[in-house]
């Protein structure tokens, strides 16, 4: 495990800097650059490259108003920067020479803390810390327990989801580097570029139906119809006010 | 035979047996999540994008059992922490 292991580049002010953590900073220099020069630039005649954030942006904005029920602006930031950052992330670490930055443990905690403490950050400032605490209880006040080991769980699955998919296709390649280099690793690389974006859209998925049960109405016994289209798209319909309690899984 | 043999056998047969049962039984769980989604998607297109999401995300769920099994294995064979127990 000597070299795809991350491992220590420099010390800056006399700490340690993993080569993972250089990648992190290239990432986000990379988008800032380009959020700051997109924004510079819209207009209501759009240029091609507007097309397509925008494009990207929409798409995240229905994917987060679906899975919360709420309008899609309020958690955007917070989703589509997950998302984004961590496809590049899974997606850099194809390239020959760089490490991706998701496959050092200390990535994945961090995210997955974020989304924990995100959850219900959002939650006491939907409902009040009291209403919050009582949403917790929600069943029974026998229940919470449950509830809080379900939250640690939650977390901890989320960021072992993520490291181990990146870690395992790291591993498989190197191996067949070691084995048979020629061809074969091709395969398992287009194999990681998929297994990348398709973790990064998992855990985007998972903390918006987190935040959207943190978030939830309360539980009524309505109905829960839903204007299914098989015609046209009703994507673009704002929030859905079902009335359904989404127990913590 | 020493006790660093003794233990490193153990790991890699352990590490062979996980690896079987971790990879078996998700994919069979998998294929059935798969089966009924695809049923349900056929039946009714109009939701189809609804079950598409839902499936992914059981799809993530159940692959993460799998990831777990790995990542032990992983642990045992490349890092294993009780053989600087045994010195």
């Amino acid at each position: 495990m000597g070299q795809i292991a991350p491992h220590v580049v420099f010390t800056l002010f006399g700490i340690p800097v993993r080569d993972t953590v250089v990648v992190t900073w290239v990432i986000m220099a990379f988008w800032m650059a380009v959020a700051g020069l997109a924004s510079r630039g819209i207009s209501l005649r759009p240029k091609w490259w507007q097309h397509i954030l925008e494009a990207g942006v929409q798409a995240l904005l229905n994917l987060i108003a679906k899975l919360t029920r709420q309008p899609g602006e309020k958690f955007l930031t917070f989703l589509g920067t997950l998302f984004i950052f961590i496809a590049t992330a899974n997606l850099l670490g194809t390239l020959p020479g760089l490490t991706s930055p998701t496959g050092d443990i200390n990535t994945p905690l961090a995210l997955a803390l974020t989304v924990f403490f995100a959850v219900h950050y959002y939650g006491i400032k939907e409902r009040g810390v009291r209403g919050y605490l009582q949403r917790l209880a929600e069943p029974s006040i026998v229940m919470l327990p449950m509830e809080l080991v379900g939250q640690v769980s939650r977390t901890l699955s989320l960021c072992l989801r993520l490291f181990g998919n990146i870690v395992a296709g790291g591993v498989i390649v190197a191996v067949l580097y070691l084995l048979i280099p020629l061809l074969i690793p091709i395969p398992l690389l287009a194999f990681n570029i998929l297994i990348g974006l398709l973790q990064a859209f998992v855990f985007t998925i998972l903390a918006a139906v987190y935040i959207g049960a943190a978030v939830g109405a309360e539980p009524k016994a309505e109905e829960t119809q839903k204007t299914s289209s098989i015609n046209g798209p009703a994507k673009q319909a704002p929030a859905l006010q079902r009335q359904r309690h989404i127990p913590a899984v | 035979m020493e006790a660093t043999t003794v233990v490193v056998a153990v790991s890699i047969a352990t590490c062979g047996f996980a690896i079987v049962g971790g990879t078996v039984v998700p994919s069979l769980m998998e294929g059935r999540a798969v089966t009924t989604a695809l049923e349900a998607m056929a039946r009714q297109p109009g939701v189809a994008d609804d079950i598409r999401t839902t499936l992914f995300v059981a799809l993530a769920m159940l692959e993460s059992c799998a990831i777990y099994a790995l990542l032990i294995c992983l642990v045992l064979l490349f890092a294993n922490p009780l053989l600087a127990y045994i010195k």
